[in-house]
């Protein structure tokens, strides 16, 4: 939480001659981050500080000082927090006015109240104005400014009724009773900014017998509200469960000065003392007087907390030995009272104002620890054993497979998981989605990237992009699956689309290649049931890559086709590719004598595949065929309206020890030939 | 004609001819497949073992010279019939893909903290909320949950809010030493000019005995000098957080005004991220005994540290769908 502080107020309670940019500097380094000094138009300073959550203790101009007296001195500067003024209220001796509460001790702990007479409502002093305007609160009257006044001050937020507004007891207006106690069922109020609200079930409220009055710890009702017309007031000082108040508040959505105070902390010891203080000063400032006794319902006597610190933890959770005299003197400074010390402990009372936060030892390390200066500790590195395991090879496999893509002119994008609609399984909606546009976890990562594909196409000739991330999936089980891909979308320059997807297929034999996977195929979506096929691909083009290895689980490695006209996407499952059996490199030398290359045009069927005529070479062509490779599907008009196409491969025979001559491979080429006519009706191209 | 003048012809020849044609045809005269020293090579299998192996060598060892002294006048004739070039030409270049920033920075972040021992993490990004909070001494109810902006599945699912939810995980493995550097995305529920709902942290994670606060300073100081230069400064300074104790905030020296301080920083620091020594509550809900074992843990926003490194203006760049700004992050 961010507060304002203003340099004056500061003065009020702390004597130093530190400028305040040294404040500034020791508050960051040591306590609270001062984001900014603010210079007001009277030459006032103003502290934007954020005070964390456990440091309730600093929501108020005097908890600083307490922090600022502490801290100072390490830099020094001499600094005196002065001690609070002691504060007699003149009690009535016979009181006028007659105030009675039933209360559920549980709801509120710490509970004083006190009507005060003859008030008379009007502006606050210029200086009470002033000082609220520099903290960021409006100033509205001197009665409900003394309330922010104090709230401001001394961190104790309490509130101001008019009494004249709550149900007499009887015709004796004199007399008023009120309850605090948990609101039931359907029950709502109008708040003092004007709204009605349905009040949450188990809301801490406070009703006289026909009304709700206040909405405890977050906002003071409408109907019971301090006007210029108000004589006579309530002044309330109370602590809070705080948890009922923070839930009450969240579930309204309804943030207040006083919700921020009351659902961190407040110092059970400075209870009583801010309601003395505020009814002193509207007595001051609006001419009233106390008019009934200080009720006092606190149920809770406070009991200190003792810790016990051992000097050796210390030393070794810090880094460095920091000597008796220094810890005692930093313990002191920040209020902790040393009750005894020996050569191996501190036995500390923790102040009433830091029992909510200091409860173990190692937050009284860090007391001792900050005021030592963080700064001043020296940098060290770790000197255990490292942890013996090795890295995970899933990282290296990424990056190879990356550089790749990288290296044939792909570049990486990284889009956001959180898309507006999810095609196929709509289970894994966020609750709570941030508008229309975050509202779902994504399950196919190829739509994302083809998108931004076709959003680039007018932008780029040559587009390639790829990029890493999640999809996100229920299984039938009701657990949810998060699997690693490297997607990747191109657009393709040769409009032959036979070719298109020799590239994309050479570019996916690349990639498994550098990662040393080669026990796979490459398939259409046949053989496989419909929740691989992807809606985002045209069904002729699309095709996946499987494992072909009986050792492991039949593993779809990868999945891809046309997205539109020439651009294409696929996606690697890294999950699966990472379980994939990887051959290790090794060394073989080379067959060192020349191939006889063999050239062949042939002629097929449109529907004969290069695989059928592949194997039928492999199977005429012996142990010398060492090499098939496609050069070339040849098309022409004349070919096509026969219902056929031409193949043009290049066969490479080779023997290891010596050269092959050519009157031993003629005859392979003939059986080879006649194999391709018989079996598949392939001819050579005359 | 012997041997021995064949030989001597054929080098006299080659030394004398000017033009490449030419070459081309001693070539094919003397070492192509119907030369005299091949067909006179394939009349050795009729001789004597030692004649074959005396003349065999001979023979190959003149083919390799005449072959040697080839090369060297293709070279020298070559070179005088080429014409200059045009130093001044522009290079034609195959083109290159490119790394995205982030990815380049969390390559970098592994590599500098698996120099210092610590083990690559990239946990799940969908977390139970025990280790995303409630393991994380973050209770239900807690004030500290309402900076994190949670997004929820069902089922009591979370996104992820920071990368510290890899902390317990990484105990729960049951094994000491720890040295964990977990990478990943995160999620929070806010989107502006300086979030976006899902971005990248890295968290450090030691656990062992006697680790202090010196510890983590050196540590976090290490890798901020790796990142940005030598000169970089960090430092620490008091905060909280519900899973550390003591609890800090990390700053560097702003690198755009060598720590004199600008519009980017804070009087010359930059903020960026938390750390602290783990909590007791934590190391306890690991499994890991706190009388005997501390520990610390950071951490740091990924696209943060890009930012501030490559002067890149807008987070949101960073997530761009528009090439020609992809091209130049």
């Amino acid at each position: 939480m961010d507060i304002l502080i203003t340099h004056s107020w500061l003065a009020d309670y702390i004597d130093t001659t530190a400028a305040p940019d040294d404040i500034a500097k020791a508050l960051s380094l040591c306590a609270l981050s001062v984001n900014k000094i603010e210079n007001s138009s009277d030459g006032d300073s103003i502290y934007h500080i954020e005070v964390p959550p456990n440091r309730y203790d600093c929501l108020s101009v005097f908890g600083v000082a307490r922090e600022v007296a502490a801290v100072l001195p390490q830099f020094g500067f001499s600094a005196n927090l002065k001690p609070l003024k002691e504060i007699n209220l003149n009690l009535p001796t016979k009181p006028n006015k007659t105030l009675g509460i039933k209360l559920d001790k549980d709801l509120a702990p710490h509970f004083y109240m006190m009507v005060l007479d003859g008030i008379e409502v009007k502006d606050s002093p210029q200086y009470i104005q002033e000082r609220l305007l520099k903290s960021g609160m409006r100033p509205l009257n001197n009665i409900v400014d003394v309330t922010n006044y104090i709230m401001l001050g001394l961190g104790q937020p309490l509130h101001a009724f008019d009494f004249d507004k709550l149900e007499s007891v009887s015709k004796n207006k004199d007399v008023k009773n009120i309850i605090l106690r948990k609101s039931l069922i359907g029950e709502t109020i109008v708040t003092l900014d004007g709204v009605k609200r349905a009040i949450p079930e188990g809301s801490i409220v406070i009703a006289d017998s026909k009304k709700i009055i206040d909405l405890c710890g977050i906002m003071g009702g409408e109907n019971s509200a301090i006007s210029r017309k108000t004589k006579s007031v309530i002044l309330f000082s109370q602590t809070y469960d705080p948890v009922l108040v923070r839930k009450t508040s969240m579930a309204l959505g309804l943030r207040t000065e006083a919700v921020a105070r009351f659902e961190k902390g407040i110092d059970p010891e400075g209870v009583l003392y801010s309601l003395k203080v505020a009814a002193e000063l509207i007595i001051k400032t609006a001419n009233g007087e106390a008019s009934s006794e200080l009720i006092d319902k606190t149920s809770i006597k406070y009991q200190p907390t003792f810790l016990t610190l051992k000097k050796e933890k210390a030393d070794k959770l810090i880094g460095v030995k920091i000597n008796d005299e220094k810890v005692t003197s930093y313990l002191s400074l920040l209020g902790f009272k040393i009750l005894e010390s020996d050569n191996v402990n501190f036995k500390v009372e923790v102040p009433s104002w830091r029992q909510k936060d200091v409860t173990g030892e190692e937050d009284l390390i860090e007391e001792i620890a900050r005021l030592h200066g963080y700064h001043n500790l020296p940098n060290t590195l770790l000197t255990g054993q490292p942890p013996s395991e090795l890295p995970e090879s899933k990282f290296q496999l990424e990056n190879t497979l990356k550089s790749v893509l990288i290296g044939q002119g792909f570049f990486e994008v990284y889009t956001s998981p959180l898309v507006s609609k999810m095609e196929g399984d709509p289970s894994l909606a966020l609750t709570n989605p941030l508008g229309s546009e975050f509202s779902f976890l994504r399950s196919d990562i190829i739509s994302s990237i083809s998108n931004i594909a076709k959003n680039n196409l007018r932008n780029s000739q040559r587009l390639r992009i790829f990029e890493q991330g999640k999809e996100y999936l229920e299984l039938p089980d009701k657990s949810v699956s998060e699997e690693e891909f490297i997607a990747v979308s191109m657009v393709m320059d040769s409009p032959n689309r036979q070719q298109q997807y020799r590239i994309v297929r050479g570019l996916i034999e690349s990639l498994f290649s550098k990662i040393n996977v080669g026990n796979y195929r490459f398939s259409d979506f046949s053989e496989f049931s419909g929740d691989i096929v992807n809606t985002a691909y045209d069904k002729k083009t699309a095709f996946v890559v499987v494992s072909n290895d009986d050792k492991i689980e039949k593993s779809v490695y990868a999945v891809g086709g046309v997205v539109e006209y020439n651009l294409w996407s696929f996606k690697i499952n890294l999950s699966k590719l990472s379980k994939a059996n990887r051959k290790e490199y090794r060394f073989t030398t080379p067959l060192m004598y020349p191939p006889i290359l063999i050239e062949l045009s042939l002629i097929a069927e449109n529907s004969t595949k290069y695989a059928e005529v592949e194997a039928e070479i492999k199977n005429a062509g012996g142990e010398f065929l060492e090499t098939i490779e496609l050069i070339e599907i040849f098309e022409s008009k004349e070919l096509r309206a026969s219902g056929k196409k031409s193949l043009n491969v290049q066969l490479a025979f080779r023997k290891s020890d010596r050269s092959l001559t050519d009157t031993e491979v003629s005859p392979i080429r003939e059986k080879i030939i006649k194999r391709l006519e018989k079996v598949l009706k392939v001819d050579l191209r005359k | 004609m012997d041997t021995n003048s064949l030989i001597k012809e054929a080098i006299d020849n080659i030394n004398k001819a000017t033009s490449s044609e030419e070459l081309e045809s001693y070539k094919a005269k003397y070492l192509g497949g119907g030369s005299e020293i091949n067909r006179y090579l394939k009349t050795l299998g009729a001789k004597s073992p030692e004649e074959r192996k005396k003349h065999g060598i001979f023979l190959n060892k003149a083919k390799s010279e005449i072959n040697d002294l080839l090369r060297v006048k293709i070279n020298e004739i070559n070179s005088k019939e080429l014409e200059p070039i045009d130093i001044s030409t522009p290079g034609l270049r195959e083109p290159l893909g490119k790394k995205h920033p982030i990815s380049v920075a969390i390559d970098e972040i592994a590599e500098i903290f698996a120099r210092l021992g610590f083990i690559r993490r990239r946990y799940n990004e969908i977390e139970t909320d025990w280790y995303n909070f409630e393991g994380l001494n973050i209770q239900k109810d807690h004030p500290a949950r309402d900076e994190q902006e949670t997004f929820y599945l069902k089922n009591g699912l979370v996104l992820s809010t920071h990368t510290s939810s890899g902390q317990l995980r990484e105990m729960d493995k049951g094994k000491l030493p720890i040295r964990m550097i977990n990478i990943n995305r995160c999620y929070r529920r806010q989107s502006d000019i300086t979030h976006t709902p899902s971005f990248h942290q890295f968290e450090g994670l030691a656990v062992d005995k006697n680790i202090s606060i010196t510890d983590l300073k050196g540590t976090i100081d290490y890798f901020f000098k790796s990142f940005f230069g030598p000169n970089t400064k960090s430092r620490i300074r008091p905060y909280n957080f519900r899973f550390t104790e003591p609890s800090f905030e990390v700053d560097v020296s702003c690198t755009y005004c060598d720590g004199n301080g600008c519009a980017i920083c804070k009087e010359g620091w930059l903020e960026m991220g938390g750390a602290g020594m783990v909590h007791r509550e934590v190391l306890k809900n690991g499994g890991i005994s706190p009388s005997q074992y501390s520990g610390f843990a950071f951490g740091v926003g990924v696209e943060r540290c890009v930012l501030i490194r490559s002067g890149i203006p807008d987070l949101r760049l960073l997530y761009t769908q528009d090439i020609r700004i992809l091209e130049r992050l």
